[in-house]
């Protein structure tokens, strides 16, 4: 709790200071091509904001989180964490199932449904996943890929504080996810706020700990990790959001030659549209 | 579950014979040749990785036997100027070639350092696209020891008549975009001098 207190105060003066005095990134000189391509490229007019909340972020997440994360790697055995898991996704397929039908994935919306029945039920309350040995696999979805499904642009990054990496179009899915969550309202009516405080905090531990390894890597390896992060948080929901699916439209964009500069000094602007 | 595989397998016939049908159409019997040799190409690389990449030796060893496949098997130059975006164009031909090397070491020894653990891997070519221009993408699964299996994607280049990588995406994850941003921002906070993110990679480098 205490923790809890310093990080909002450092995060509300953090908000303060940087909003008010320099909380937008300085825009490139506009005759500097290079640069206002990759100011464009980064979509951050918040970076010093952001990179504000990600180092506090990161600071609680090594003093705290994952630290809590090695030792429920350490005690738990793998068959445990991964009960755990099948029940917080078990506990999810309301909020999935509603996003399927949002995004008129059918089949989807199909699977959802077959898992959270059958691992309710056979799978004893969530705890194994009996679906995916019938042939259902587990999928997420969320309000904000839902956005980008309907046409939402993402808007400009933003590194919320405890949450993390996130945009405009993805802040608001998280909320509009926790008004569609019938355990935000079992809590609320009920008064028993305190299941959803205890399954948020399994999660975030659950995830962090099984990202561990690579987060590790990714950290040592990186020369500016918070870059790092935003480029691989973008790519991570924009295959979110194509479900995963093989996708050629990705190709042209890494491979045209409009993509990877000419030597002379033409078609900056070009260069810059092609994003 | 009995009608759900058998859907499936009437989707699959269907989609197969169609494909038949759309190679045949679009580039006759050459796309099949070229299929093979893009089919070969990523054989080759999985199972020089598998033999040279094994846990059973130091980093250091594994880093100098990754090296030279980055330039076996990868278009390093192409890579670079993606990666260095509208800087490129600002860096001297020394400084060009200077990144070039410098990014091949610095590939090397972090990717190498994360086969610590690793033992094998199976990989299952799952489809080749043609994109155009020589350039095909080949879509494979991976499955590294006992995890889950991952999509890794492969976009390949023709130069020269010879098969090169240009990126490979983890998930949807782009080794080149990733990179690229990261450049970006490295060099922005240097005031646009490319030199300062050369030396940083060079610091990377070392072990």
């Amino acid at each position: 709790m205490i923790d809890m207190k310093v990080f909002g105060r450092a995060a509300i003066a953090g908000v303060i200071a940087l909003t008010l005095v320099s909380g937008c990134a300085t825009k490139p000189d506009p005759n500097d091509e290079a640069a206002v391509q990759a100011y464009n490229e980064a979509n951050d007019p918040l970076e010093p904001m952001n990179r504000y909340f990600f180092e506090l972020n990161n600071f609680f997440d090594e003093i705290l989180l994952k630290q809590f994360a090695g030792y429920y790697n350490i005690a738990l055995p793998t068959v445990a964490k991964d009960s755990i898991r099948n029940v917080l996704r078990n506990l999810n397929s309301p909020v999935i199932l509603a996003n399927d039908l949002f995004q008129g994935e059918g089949s989807r919306a199909g699977d959802t449904s077959m898992r959270f029945v059958i691992n309710s039920t056979l799978g004893v309350g969530g705890l194994i996943d009996v679906a995916k040995m019938m042939g259902y696999n587990y999928h997420d979805e969320d309000f904000g890929q839902t956005l980008a499904v309907w046409g939402t642009e993402e808007g400009p990054y933003l590194t919320l504080p405890v949450l993390g990496p996130s945009n405009p179009r993805d802040a608001t899915g998280r909320l509009v996810d926790k008004l569609l969550d019938p355990l935000t309202w079992v809590g609320y009516i009920y008064d028993v706020g305190y299941i959803n405080t205890i399954r948020s905090g399994l999660d975030i531990v659950d995830t962090r700990a099984r990202n561990m390894q690579a987060l590790d890597e990714l950290k040592k390896g990186s020369i500016d990790f918070y870059a790092t992060i935003r480029s691989l948080y973008r790519q991570q929901r924009n295959d979110a959001i194509r479900n995963g699916r093989e996708s050629e439209d990705l190709t042209p964009a890494v491979t045209s030659e409009s993509m990877i500069p000419s030597d002379g000094a033409a078609e900056a602007g070009q260069v810059t549209d092609a994003q | 579950m009995g009608s759900m595989i058998g859907r499936r397998h009437v989707l699959t016939v269907l989609v197969a014979g169609f494909l038949t049908i759309a190679s045949l159409v679009a580039g006759g019997g050459r796309a099949q040749a070229d299929d093979a040799a893009v089919q070969d190409f990523i054989t080759k690389l999985s199972n020089q990785a598998i033999q040279e990449m094994s846990d059973q030796q130091t980093d250091a060893e594994r880093i100098a036997k990754l090296r030279p496949v980055l330039d076996e098997y990868f278009d390093m130059p192409a890579i670079s100027k993606y990666v260095l975006a509208g800087y490129w164009r600002k860096a001297t031909p020394e400084q060009r070639t200077e990144f070039i090397n410098a990014f091949a070491d610095y590939l090397s020894v972090t990717y190498g350092k994360r086969f610590v653990k690793y033992s094998g891997h199976k990989l299952d070519i799952k489809r080749i696209h043609d994109d155009g221009n020589g350039r095909t993408t080949a879509y494979t699964v991976v499955q590294v020891n006992n995890e889950d299996p991952v999509r890794v994607d492969w976009i390949i280049d023709t130069v020269n008549s010879q098969l090169r990588i240009l990126d490979f995406r983890v998930e949807g994850l782009s080794l080149s975009d990733t990179h690229r941003q990261e450049f970006a921002s490295v060099i922005q906070k240097n005031n646009g001098n490319v030199q300062a993110l050369i030396d940083l990679l060079h610091q990377k480098s070392k072990l």
